[in-house]
């Protein structure tokens, strides 16, 4: 066979089209010839180089860049968080202002629970150390409930916030 | 990818503006095409801006993929029209460019101190655009006469002969040292 023809039975072998008749024939020569074979080796070990190539990979950050120009990304919702603090503040005061609940509900957590009552008290004294350096500087006196109140909204706040503060998409693709 | 009902619903979790979905296809298939691209461009910066430009048109044109096809030769399909595009404004004639910066002299002085990989890389580069596209996608991609075909909008037979020529090309410069003239 002509070394010719076995160059095209090397390439159709590397082309992954080689039929079992084209095999053997390939094979047959191939165990007789020293220069088909060194060829065939040469042409194998290139092609097998190239699939075992390695591959590259861009910068890091290259995903966030695609989302960010998609519009797909993780932003902070700084306009929830505010409407929901603001939220929070005002639905605090009006309860605490029209509403004898919260204050019930505060007596009893103060009767039943020690550790808040300590609480409660460590706070007034913070208070009335408060009442007394802002006396001169306001009328009357700072209500012992505005703490209360504040901690109560502080609550809320941390939660709405943290609420926000989950993963958000916002998509404009 | 395991299967096409996988791909398919993470299609869909994409169209339906899918963070993580997002991430999955980049993180999927970034590296594939990276390495395409930047093989053919062998420029990292430009590489990386014919990639990004990929996954955006994927992106944005993802509504109107055929989920019956295979999504890596659409992918592929996208990346070779940019990388064209990079070509054509960079005045290179893929087609037709010539070998004129191949030097044999210095692939096989570089022989011995460059690893194989390194070695075939810079074999590769001696190709035209056109027949170093065809050994990727062919022998690192695994992908089909019929399907390069569609990525690179090109007959078969033109293929074939123009691949068959590029390994050759590339076996001479990989193993024969040059006549010293």
């Amino acid at each position: 066979m002509k070394h010719k023809e076995i160059e095209r039975l090397i390439q159709k072998k590397l082309d992954r089209e080689l039929s079992i008749d084209g095999k053997r024939k390939l094979d047959m020569h191939l165990a007789q010839c020293p220069q088909c074979t060194q060829l065939y080796q040469e042409m194998a070990q290139t092609t097998r180089s190239v699939t075992e190539l390695i591959e590259f990979y861009p910068q890091a950050g290259f995903n966030a860049r695609v989302l960010a120009k998609l519009g797909l990304k993780r932003r902070f919702a700084w306009t929830r968080a505010a409407i929901a603090f603001i939220g929070s503040w005002v639905a605090a005061l009006l309860l605490f202002a029209y509403s004898p609940l919260p204050a019930q509900a505060l007596n009893r957590l103060a009767t039943s629970i020690p550790a808040f009552m300590r609480l409660y008290d460590k706070i007034q004294i913070v208070v009335s150390s408060l009442n007394q350096v802002l006396s001169p500087l306001v009328k009357g006196s700072i209500n012992t409930l505005n703490p209360v109140i504040g901690l109560v909204f502080s609550i809320m706040f941390v939660y709405f916030l943290g609420k926000a503060l989950q993963k958000e998409v916002e998509c404009k693709a | 990818m395991k299967n096409r009902k996988e791909l398919k619903q993470l299609i869909q979790k994409v169209l339906d503006n899918d963070e993580a979905a997002c991430q999955k296809i980049l993180n999927l298939y970034k590296g594939r095409i990276f390495s395409y691209v930047y093989r053919m461009v062998r420029n990292y910066h430009d590489a990386e801006d014919i990639t990004f430009d990929t996954f955006i048109k994927c992106f944005k044109a993802l509504a109107t993929f055929d989920t019956s096809k295979p999504f890596t030769t659409w992918l592929f399909t996208i990346a070779h029209n940019l990388t064209m595009d990079h070509f054509r404004k960079n005045k290179h004639e893929y087609e037709y460019l010539d070998e004129r910066h191949a030097s044999s002299d210095n692939l096989v002085q570089k022989y011995d101190r460059k690893k194989k990989m390194e070695q075939i890389d810079e074999a590769l580069l001696q190709l035209p655009p056109v027949d170093r596209e065809l050994v990727i996608l062919f022998h690192k991609e695994e992908y089909s006469y019929k399907e390069i075909s569609e990525i690179l909008d090109m007959p078969i037979t033109t293929i074939k002969t123009r691949l068959h020529r590029a390994r050759n090309r590339l076996r001479v410069l990989v193993h024969e040292k040059p006549t010293k003239t």
